[in-house]
């Protein structure tokens, strides 16, 4: 029996899903969304029997109308329940990345085609979690909803399952919603001793970086758009064309962050290595390059740089084709 | 937005909701039931609120059997051992009572909710009435109030609640319409016990005084509806009882008649000592409870529907004791000859007590001597009662030969002195004759023209047989007081026995009168369709509809009217929900160019708001305040919908009244 009903719903699982395929808007229509009576509904059923057996063995009409009443209310709770999901909107919002072992935190926008009120949902992925809220006169309310990060790489929602017990709690109303929606999962950090340093370490005297600095280096040609403080307007006067001043900043040290230097056979454990030396050097200010296999960035600093080398190390060895944008 | 993990916990609101809803829930039953009930609710209901405010602890598993033991003997005292009516609700209530103790999450509210709505059903047992159907829906309506807001996230206060929830519950009325027509009502399952309590009404005895308490009383005692014409109140006899027993002190039935009670006979037996002359009668009554078997008809019956059966004595009677109210119908013959069923109905109605009331029966007979004939004998009795004799309520107290002390010495009092005497003493001069009790007249409900009999209605008369023209009813307090019987016992009554009579509270108030006709029209037709509407009256009812009854028909009728309904309120909802179709600001600036357009600015096609609400400000400097304020938050709206800019829009549109304003 039971092998029965998981085969049922395994079969309906797959055809709901058809019912309503992946998207980055979703907006619940007749299609998608399902009623069926809850475990208080089957009650009430039930409670609705007893008072009709008490009002015909009394004879009682009054009694009788209140068993009708009863079973009136649920039918009509059906129309309320569908029509508590029908047009419910849900888009995915920005999203802060995370590490592998951390809570993902989704956003999701949950807004309504209507001016009417959503009451009661309830958005559940797993069995044991759910993310309650209302949408009062379609005002779109940001719902976050967390997922846990397994594995590093990208982490798309999973199907969220949408129900609600309004209005009043005899008929679940129900829809999946499946959100394209994902987020990039970073390789947790784990601290080793020594940065795994490649060959070409620079690690004193004079060096010059990449980035902007105030040490002035010489001139260049213009380039189009080149701000214009750093325009050599001396050179200009003398008719001698345009040219820009090059400064750079006088890095003291510079690592690359090298795959090859670790010893460990274990990819995931590498990478972790490298992570932490990223999160080091980046929260230090100190300049650093990144050597993979297949892949290299250059030497740099700042935020997108460690985000740059962040991603590397996310989308190491993954084939998502996707990864590149 | 809050996370879900476990049960949701009681809020204080909800918490008193339930409190308030249990209270309503709960009184009606105390009208019946002992009082110590309510001070259990109130116990546990304290203990509940001290636990809600963290004092007290719940109870631990010794603290409720206690409780629970507590109860069952305090039931067991006032109830005994059996299984009565009162014992199983008090049980209920108990139990609806004490599971408050164990209210800890949604599912405890959710269930004591659900006990609620039953105990609301078995308060319908005891009253039915319209006023108790519609306190019991308004019951109903705030438990679905309290349900409902445990299924929203965002509630403000429960009173505000209540209105959305009456919303939805309004829909499901014509659905339950629909059910309540066509659902088959089925013969009771099995017996239940009833309530039992005192109930006013004739017994099956008259002795001195027995009729003093149902005169003070103003209830119901039936409702009768003519097909045709009322008839004359002097010709509304409503026979009940027929005693042909004296014990001296008492009337009641003889053996015979007893027997026959138990005895529901078919009618062409019954019907074949009646002849039944002139026009019929026919009538609907709706019964009030009395606890006892016998019914109310005009004599002489002729048919009667299947509810009811015919017994000797040109009587009704239910086949078990009337508890719940009862509507049947009956033909009469108002013009009839009964004759004798047999032999020893004669000797049976000549028995006499052994002893006591000498004189009247020295009286009796010395008169029959004088007379010759029963019929001038009756003729002289009458004719005395008529000289000497007065009607009153209040008579002055009998002896022991009450007949000889009212006949000869007192000689005031009602009816039942004056059928007993009547009987007694054509008795003693041998002339076969026996009391009829029941009820005479009625007050016609001039809203609704049917006629209302009441307690203080009830009346006793004799039946006399006579030679050749067999049982003729004689009444003699319509000799007395003849007003008693042409217009009703208030009109019969000095100033100083009306005082005794029942009356309606406000009687000598016209509109007030009028106002208790009205409600008891209301009950009657409540009572007549709703509480009547039984498996008869339904096919009747649906052969109107839908011509010719059969299961397919009925399916197809059901499922067509439930379904077209159903769409019907869909099609309802939707059409009242606004698309929202444009943003929250361009509908705020399209209301306010709705508001402005009354004073004459429409905004030109190339006009920005902000262009617009200038050129507006410029022509009326008195609104420039608000407007300013206006174009600021639109801008403000159109560039990142804020949810209290929103709010802070929608007010000020509110508030914005041009014209107002203006002046």
């Amino acid at each position: 029996m039971s092998t029965l009903l998981y085969k049922f719903q395994t079969y309906f699982q797959r055809w709901a899903a058809q019912r309503s395929p992946r998207s980055t808007q979703i907006v619940l229509r007749h299609r998608t969304i399902y009623v069926f009576p809850s475990k208080q509904g089957v009650a009430l059923l039930l409670l609705v029997l007893l008072i009709w057996v008490l009002g015909t063995n009394y004879q009682n009409n009054i009694i009788l109308g209140l068993a009708f009443f009863l079973l009136s209310l649920m039918l009509v709770s059906i129309i309320h329940a569908f029509k508590n999901l029908l047009g419910l909107t849900f888009s995915p919002e920005t999203i802060q990345n995370a590490i592998v072992g951390e809570m993902a935190p989704f956003n999701i926008r949950i807004g309504s085609s209507y001016l009417t009120n959503h009451y009661g949902l309830l958005l559940t992925m797993d069995k044991t979690e759910s993310v309650a809220t209302d949408v009062i006169a379609g005002h779109a309310q940001i719902v976050n909803v967390g997922v846990t990060a397994s594995h590093r790489g990208w982490l798309t929602l999973p199907r969220i399952l949408l129900k609600s017990y309004f209005p009043f709690g005899l008929i679940r109303a129900w829809a999946y919603i499946d959100l394209d929606h994902r987020v990039l999962i970073f390789p947790q950090p784990i601290e080793t001793a020594l940065p795994p340093l490649g060959i070409g370490q620079g690690a004193d005297g004079i060096y010059l970086s990449h980035q902007l600095g105030d040490e002035f280096q010489g001139f260049q040609t213009y380039q189009l758009g080149a701000p214009l403080a750093r325009i050599a307007w001396k050179h200009y006067a003398r008719g001698a064309g345009m040219y820009l001043k090059d400064y750079r900043a006088l890095q003291s040290e510079h690592y690359w962050l090298d795959w090859d230097a670790l010893s460990s056979h274990d990819i995931e454990l590498r990478l972790s290595h490298l992570s932490y030396w990223v999160n080091e050097f980046s929260s230090k200010n100190i300049e650093f390059g990144l050597r993979l296999p297949r892949f290299t960035l250059e030497l740099g600093v700042g935020d997108s740089h460690r985000l740059q080398a962040l991603t590397a190390l996310a989308l190491f060895g993954c084939e998502d084709k996707r990864s590149g944008s | 937005m809050t996370s879900l993990s476990a049960p949701r916990t009681i809020s204080r609101n909800s918490l008193a909701w339930l409190f308030a809803v249990q209270v309503l829930v709960l009184a009606p039953h105390f009208f019946y039931l002992p009082l110590w009930l309510a001070v259990v609710w109130l116990l546990v209901a304290f203990w509940r609120w001290r636990i809600f405010q963290g004092a007290w602890n719940y109870p631990n598993k010794v603290q409720k059997s206690l409780a629970v033991a507590a109860c069952c003997v305090g039931l067991l005292l006032t109830f005994g051992s059996g299984v009565r009516f009162e014992l199983l609700i008090s049980l209920l209530l108990i139990g609806f009572s004490l599971k408050l103790l164990e209210l800890k999450n949604r599912t405890d509210f959710v269930l004591l909710i659900f006990i609620a709505f039953f105990i609301v059903a078995t308060q319908f047992i005891e009253f039915n009435q319209f006023a108790a159907a519609f306190y019991g829906f308004f019951c109903v309506a705030l438990l679905c109030t309290a349900l409902m807001q445990l299924y929203k996230n965002t509630v403000s206060s429960l009173v505000r609640e209540v209105l959305p929830s009456f919303y939805i519950l309004m829909q499901a009325i014509p659905f339950m319409l629909l059910l309540f027509i066509v659902v088959p009502r089925l013969g009771s399952f099995w017996a239940v016990p009833s309530p039992q309590h005192a109930k006013t009404g004739m017994s099956d005895a008259m002795a001195p005084g027995s009729f003093t308490e149902l005169m003070e009383s103003d209830e119901l005692a039936f409702r009768v509806t003519f097909t045709g014409k009322i008839p004359s109140h002097d010709k509304l006899y409503w026979r009940g009882l027929v005693f042909s027993f004296f014990d001296g002190n008492r009337w009641t039935q003889a053996r015979e008649q007893q027997i026959e009670n138990r005895v529901n006979q078919t009618s062409k037996r019954l019907r074949s000592h009646i002849d039944y002359i002139g026009d019929k009668t026919e009538y609907d009554v709706i019964a009030e409870p009395s606890g006892q078997m016998w019914l109310y008809a005009l004599a002489a019956p002729i048919s009667w529907s299947d509810n009811i059966g015919f017994a000797g004595d040109l009587r009704v009677q239910a086949f078990a004791p009337v508890t719940e109210r009862m509507s049947y119908k009956v033909i009469s013959s108002l013009n009839y000859n009964l004759h004798l069923r047999s032999d020893n109905e004669l000797t049976a109605n000549l028995q006499l007590p052994k002893s006591g009331n000498l004189k009247t029966r020295e009286q009796a007979k010395q008169w029959m001597q004088d007379t010759g004939t029963p019929e001038k004998l009756i003729e002289k009795l009458l004719s005395y009662y008529h000289q000497k004799f007065t009607y009153t309520l209040n008579p002055p107290a009998l002896g022991a030969n009450n007949v000889d002390d009212f006949l000869w010495r007192t000689q005031q009092g009602f009816c039942e002195h004056f059928s007993s005497s009547f009987v007694f003493f054509l008795r003693a001069a041998g002339v076969p004759a026996r009391v009829v009790v029941g009820y005479q007249g009625g007050d016609i409900n001039s809203i609704d023209n049917y006629l209302v009999v009441h307690q203080r209605d009830a009346h006793a008369w004799a039946e006399v047989w006579l030679e050749g023209r067999g049982w003729v009813m004689f009444d003699p307090t319509a000799i007395v007081a003849p007003e008693r019987v042409r217009k009703g016992i208030a009109e019969s009554l000095s100033a100083a026995d009306q005082k005794m009579l029942a009356k309606p509270f406000g009687a000598s108030l016209k509109l007030l009168l009028l106002a208790r006709e009205q409600w008891d029209a209301l009950n009657y037709q409540w009572t007549r369709w709703v509480m009547n509407y039984d498996s008869s009256l339904q096919s009747s009812l649906l052969e109107n509809i839908m011509g010719e009854v059969s299961a397919a028909r009925m399916a197809l009728f059901v499922l067509a009217s439930g379904g077209l309904a159903l769409l019907l309120l869909l099609a309802f909802l939707m059409l009242r929900t606004r698309k929202r179709d444009i943003s929250d600001a361009v509908f705020v600036y399209r209301q306010l160019c709705k508001k402005l357009a009354t004073l004459g600015f429409t905004p030109l096609p190339s006009e920005t708001p902000r262009a617009f609400l200038l050129r507006v400000t410029a022509a009326r400097t008195d609104l420039s305040a608000p407007l300013v304020r206006f174009a600021q938050l639109f801008e403000v709206m159109v560039y990142g919908e804020q949810s209290h800019i929103r709010d802070q829009l929608l007010k000020e549109l509110a508030a914005f009244n041009p014209r107002k304003v203006a002046f």
